[in-house]
């Protein structure tokens, strides 16, 4: 790792402080007065697309909302998606991986095919596919009427997480297995969950933070995809992605409505790609290709 | 051999289970699929008409059964609300969306080749640095980032390339060709060429520091020789393995890029009969680019094997 | 470093290149061109003294594509489809530039007495592009054809019919032949119906090729390759991208100077979506007309001052709110739907979603139909009085909820959100859908379980008895079954003044009625009017002709956009040299 010995890492504190910052805003957003109700409607009586740093610090669109304020309710919603898709991503695909990975032969053979088959289908297209259903799934039956957008993204997006994660995993696993450690426990009699709680798994955790980082950052990625589509959370919940999508046919006459939320989505998913990087490089983890 | 044919049963296999999902999916929630695949907007005797002609009175496994026979025989259905059979929606539409990916690929490859050559040539030099922070920028910036600057900017603004594409065959007029394509490729082409910079540079990094490239060195080979010829053959298969695992993305990628420049291709109408319930459509159209994600996955699989000899003898590491 | 050169050699040729052509292109097209202001009425291009140039090719863009192409009895025909079907094919009759009916297939049409029998007479010597002829045998067989498809079945309701369900028409000789009224299709109560002749210049008189529907029918031609004996003839469709024409040789219509019909080539017809794409298309070069009502691209367009601007903005369509009816809810409560529609202040909305650019409705006529009022008693703007009346209905009935479907663009999209906040602010649960275009109108249609409100645009044209299929009782068909009085709209008052409008021959006595029936939707709510929409045409300055397509027996002119607008007549259109 050349270059990076005593020399303060700016782009890893930069991202680190925006991510942070972003975080305490965006769920905290509820209580702060200045930003609490902005989303919905104008304060002004329709004070249409003002221009940034006038009375509203990104300029306010088309209905006279306030961008800034829609930015952060969108990064509310958006990060938590992603968050919780790639957590149980990476919990389902994790134990998948691990178990391919430590067990080998059929098991990994089996898990293998079922990650090919995952792999196999074009991510944004299943990710339209099964949203429209699940959409005709909730009008049609009775059962179904919880089935909201978010519910539909958070569940497409995970399972779309988990063989990318799974296949990590079990190169991770495979790789671990191979050391010293493990051998010396396996060879001292240590049951088999016992080698993969006390000796795998911690060792698995670096990679899984640098991924769980970089996951958020396609994740958010593949939202704004989405929401572009058509295929967002219900109205009027701002997503970045929507925000985006929505305004840029105004781009001539009020730029800072989509410009702001690009922006703000480039920052965000740079910051988790820089971070889920430096963590890799860190800890020396092989890239699998992603 | 025997690797082939062991290969070739796999992608068998997975395209029939990747097939059946798809069309398990695209009946979920759907209450009269005959209705849907009518059209909605017609008397029941032409629901009942398709629901004879599609046999969607039978078990599901019969359907599928009768959806592959079709399939394998090209018969990829015909979409009422359109009036048009999808062979002939493929035929009208699927050369924009391989151009596009075509060209994407193109364009991310003449892109970072020469920046992951000259990166890992002159290591941790102000190239490599600022080369490093610029991938890393384009990266991260999501496909509709990038569209919606360059299609401002360059489009509305500088009115150097059209942002309402309109397919023009590359055999037809190649100036109107590139200019429509050039917008939407660039979209995609930047966030490849970032991936690949990095991969390759990596790659490279490792290569450099083998034996044989020492050996050359000593020999006197000149440094362009070394890096265009010899290093760049080493690291090419790790290339060629990301563009197979780039294939999904850069597949969805164009569904994006279509909607946003307008350009005529399979993508955009996978979106509206998705919208619309036309549901043979939609098996079709998805069953269709998985097929290319496998298959592509499955050629290079196998030129792997042909490359690397340790390959057809054991099970491949991923 | 070989490969690099090439590739750089390459670049930086194409560069050149593209540096060289955006020259060219700014020094060819960009002149200054008056805008054809003028009368604020509909197609206002100015009499041009210019020669017409034959030859060429048109590109012209459009919002959507159409669903069911193209036989003239299936066709869900909005403004495009309009556009692109009257290239392709004639209609018996249009609108003249007096407003008037003025027969185009047909040479002349004439009515009994009492309205109740109307002769037409072919004109001779017409060919389809297939060979076939044009006689009262064709005509009779599309007029049959189309009144049988659902969609125009209900505006031809009360014609007399056969037992077997065909209209009753007699063939007189090869060119003539009559066609009687009769009370919801009973031919033993003829109806007078002075009006009968505009529906010959809609959808219903659109004549194709009857050997060519007959072979569609059995299945040996494609319904999307069109044949007809209009001024252009097919020559290739892509759904949802593009529509090629080329000029038919044979056409029989010509200009005042005797000079065959139709000057251009070949026109392309192209869907673009996106407004502002379209837009970008028009600006850019890409092509050379295009019809929009989004407020939004008008009004930077007809400011740039580049682009000729012809305006349709009187007789226009109505944005308004469509609510369904028959669905068991709050929308059933007239306070509720009156509540919904003083939440809304309009000017307000039509600044916020429209650049400030239409006119408020103060009823459902525009200005210069029969029945236009400038306050047609409807409760006026008031949040207070608004949220009383939910409440009201609440504490009785429960929590009011309602879905409020629209298209995915942009403009409808800041509509609904604009009528969720206004909403909500009095208390109702609004939930906004997004469709797609033709989905959505098939919900209307159909009456189904999502469909509770939605924006919609439509009743252009010159008399209420146009508007009879739509707000008529006798088309309230149940939910599931199809109906084109998309509400449900079942009011007895309604229904009896429209019977009476149907007859009426006396133009004044006609008016009332139509003034009575727009106090009757105000006083109830039936629906709520937002906005009068205009259409725009902006087309490149060397596009002429725009307006000037002159009826076969050359007294007159086509009148562009008469019942749809945003429509015009591609006979007489031309491009000077760029």
């Amino acid at each position: 790792m050349s270059g990076v010995t005593k020399k303060r890492d700016w782009s890893t504190v930069l991202a680190a402080t925006w991510l942070i910052g972003l975080t305490i805003l965006a769920f905290a957003a509820d209580y702060l007065p200045f930003i609490r109700g902005y989303a919905e409607s104008s304060p002004e009586g329709f004070a249409f697309s003002k221009e940034p740093f006038t009375s509203f610090l990104f300029g306010s669109d088309q209905l006279g909302r306030d961008v800034f304020a829609r930015c952060i309710y969108g990064a509310q919603i958006s990060l938590r998606i992603a968050l919780f898709s790639i957590i149980i991503g990476t919990v389902v695909g994790g134990i998948l991986g691990m178990v391919a990975g430590f067990f080998g032969k059929a098991s990994d053979r089996a898990i293998s095919a079922f990650t090919d088959v995952m792999l196999a289908f074009p991510p944004i297209v299943i990710a339209i596919l099964v949203t429209g259903r699940f959409d005709a799934l909730r009008k049609n039956s009775e059962a179904f009427s919880w089935l909201s957008r978010t519910w539909s993204i958070t569940f497409v997006l995970s399972i779309l997480a988990i063989a990318p994660l799974a296949r990590i995993v079990r190169a991770q696993t495979l790789s671990i297995s191979q050391r010293e450690f493990v051998l010396a426990a396996r060879s001292l009699g240590a049951r088999n969950g016992r080698v993969l709680v006390r000796e795998i798994l911690p060792n698995l955790v670096p990679a899984m933070v640098s991924v769980i980082f970089t996951g958020v950052a396609v994740l958010l990625i593949a939202e704004g995809g989405l929401a572009f589509l058509g295929y967002s959370i219900e109205l009027p919940t701002p997503t970045w992605g929507r925000l985006i999508a929505e305004n840029r046919n105004f781009i001539r006459e009020a730029w800072w409505g989509t410009i702001m939320p690009c922006v703000m989505l480039f920052a965000t998913v740079l910051s988790f790609n820089v971070l889920g990087d430096r963590i890799a490089r860190r800890f020396d983890i092989r890239e699998a290709a992603l | 051999m025997r690797y082939a044919l062991q290969r070739l049963g796999q992608f068998v296999l997975v395209f029939l289970i990747v097939t059946f999902i798809i069309m398990v999916v695209t009946r979920i929630g759907s209450k009269d699929p005959a209705r849907d695949l009518a059209g909605g907007l017609v008397a029941q005797e032409q629901v009942d008409q398709v629901r004879e002609l599609y046999k969607l009175d039978q078990p599901f496994v019969v359907q599928y059964g009768y959806w592959m026979k079709n399939l394998v025989t090209l018969d990829f259905g015909y979409s009422y609300a359109q009036n048009q059979s999808v062979n002939d929606m493929l035929k009208q539409r699927l050369l924009p969306s391989l151009f596009i990916g075509i060209w994407a690929m193109f364009i991310g490859l003449l892109l970072a080749v020469p920046a992951a050559i000259y990166s890992a040539y002159r290591r941790d030099g102000l190239f490599d640095k600022s080369m490093s922070t610029t991938s890393f920028a384009f990266l991260s910036m999501p496909p509709i980032v990038i569209a919606v600057l360059l299609s401002f900017f360059i489009g509305v603004k500088l009115k150097w390339f059209p942002v309402d594409s309109d397919y023009v065959a590359l055999w037809d007029n190649p100036w109107q060709h590139f200019r429509n394509f050039i917008l939407p490729s660039f979209t995609l082409g930047l966030g490849l060429s970032a991936v690949w910079t990095r991969l390759l540079r990596a790659d490279l990094i490792n290569t450099l520091q083998s034996d044989f490239i020492m050996l050359a060195r000593a020999k006197g080979m000149s440094p362009r020789r070394i890096l265009w010829v010899h290093a760049l053959r080493a690291s090419a298969l790790s290339l060629i393995t990301s563009i197979a695992i780039q294939m999904g993305g850069l597949i969805g990628g164009a569904v994006v890029a279509e909607q946003f420049f307008a350009m005529p291709g399979i993508g955009d109408r996978l979106v509206f009969a998705i919208q619309q319930n036309d549901l043979l459509v939609v098996q079709a159209i998805t069953a269709l680019l998985a097929i290319v994600v496998v298959a592509v996955n499955l050629l290079v699989d196998l030129f792997y094997a042909v490359i690397d000899p340790r390959i057809r003898h054991a099970r491949a590491i991923k | 470093m070989r490969h690099r050169t090439k590739r750089a050699r390459a670049a930086s040729t194409v560069g050149a290149v593209v540096i060289a052509f955006s020259l060219i292109a700014t020094a060819c097209g960009g002149s200054d061109s008056s805008d054809s202001g003028g009368d604020s009425d509909t197609t206002a291009a100015p009499v041009e003294d210019v020669t017409p140039v034959p030859g060429g090719t048109l590109i012209i863009a459009g919002e959507a594509d159409v669903s069911n192409p193209w036989t003239p009895a299936a066709i869900q025909c909005d403004s495009y489809c309009q556009l692109r079907a009257r290239a392709f094919y004639d209609p018996i009759a249009i609108v003249g530039e007096d407003m008037e009916v003025q027969g185009w297939l047909a040479e002349s049409i004439t009515a009994n007495a009492d309205s109740t029998v109307f002769t037409i007479k072919v004109r001779p010597g017409i060919s389809f592009t297939d060979g076939t002829p044009v006689d009262a045998a064709a005509l009779m067989y599309n007029l049959n054809a189309s009144s049988g498809g659902l969609l125009i079945k209900p505006a031809t309701k009360d014609l007399a019919r056969n037992a077997d369900g065909t209209l009753a028409m007699e063939k007189i000789d090869d060119l003539t032949f009559t066609i009687a009224t009769g009370k919801e299709g009973d031919a033993a109560s003829p109806l007078p119906w002075p009006t009968f002749p505009l529906a010959f210049t809609t959808q219903l008189g659109l004549i194709a090729s009857p050997a060519w529907l007959e072979a569609v029918k059995a299945g040996t031609a494609k319904p999307d390759q069109p044949i007809g004996s209009g001024p252009f003839s097919y020559v290739s469709y892509a759904p949802g991208d593009k529509m090629v024409v080329k000029k038919n040789p044979n056409y029989w219509v010509k200009d005042k100077d005797g000079v065959q019909l139709p000057y251009l080539d070949q026109i392309e017809f192209r869907v673009i979506t996106d407004s502002k794409v379209r837009q970008s298309a028009l600006e850019s070069g890409e092509v050379d007309l295009m019809a929009t009502s989004d407020a939004n691209a008008i009004k930077p367009l007809s400011e740039g001052k580049k682009f000729t601007w012809t305006k349709q903005e009187k007789y226009a369509e109505i944005g308004y709110l469509l609510l369904n009816l028959s669905k068991k809810g709050p929308l059933q409560d007239r306070n509720v739907r009156c509540a919904l529609g003083m939440a809304v202040e309009k000017t307000d909305l039509i600044a916020a979603t429209a650049a400030g650019f239409n006119e408020p409705a103060s009823g459902m006529m525009s200005p210069g139909q029969e029945g236009y009022l400038e306050d047609n008693g409807a409760p006026q703007y008031d949040v207070e009085g608004a949220k009383k009346l939910i409440a009201d209905y609440e504490a009785a009935n429960g929590d009011v909820k309602i879905i409020y479907s629209t298209t995915t663009t942009a403009t409808n999209l800041l509509l609904a959100q604009y009528l969720q906040t206004a909403w909500t602010a009095i208390g109702v649960d609004t939930e906004v859908v997004q469709i797609e275009q033709s989905k959505l109108i098939t919900n209307a249609l159909t009456g189904s379980e999502d469909f509770e409100a939605f924006g919609w645009r439509n009743h252009a044209g010159l008399f209420v008895d146009q508007q009879n299929f739509w707000w008529n009782g006798n088309g309230a068909n149940p939910p599931g079954q199809l109906a084109l009085n998309f509400g449900r709209l079942n009011d007895p008052v309604i229904n009896d003044l429209l019977a009476k409008a149907r007859s009426e021959a006396d133009p004044d006595v006609r008016r009332g009625y139509a003034e009575d029936i727009n106090r009757q939707f105000g006083k109830e709510c039936w629906t709520l009017p937002l906005s009068y929409t205009k259409w725009a045409i902006f087309s490149k300055p060397e596009v002429k002709g725009i307006g000037m397509t002159p009826t076969p027996d050359g007294t007159s002119t086509a009148r562009d956009g008469a019942g749809f607008p945003g429509q015009v007549y591609t006979h007489a259109l031309f491009k000077t040299a760029g």
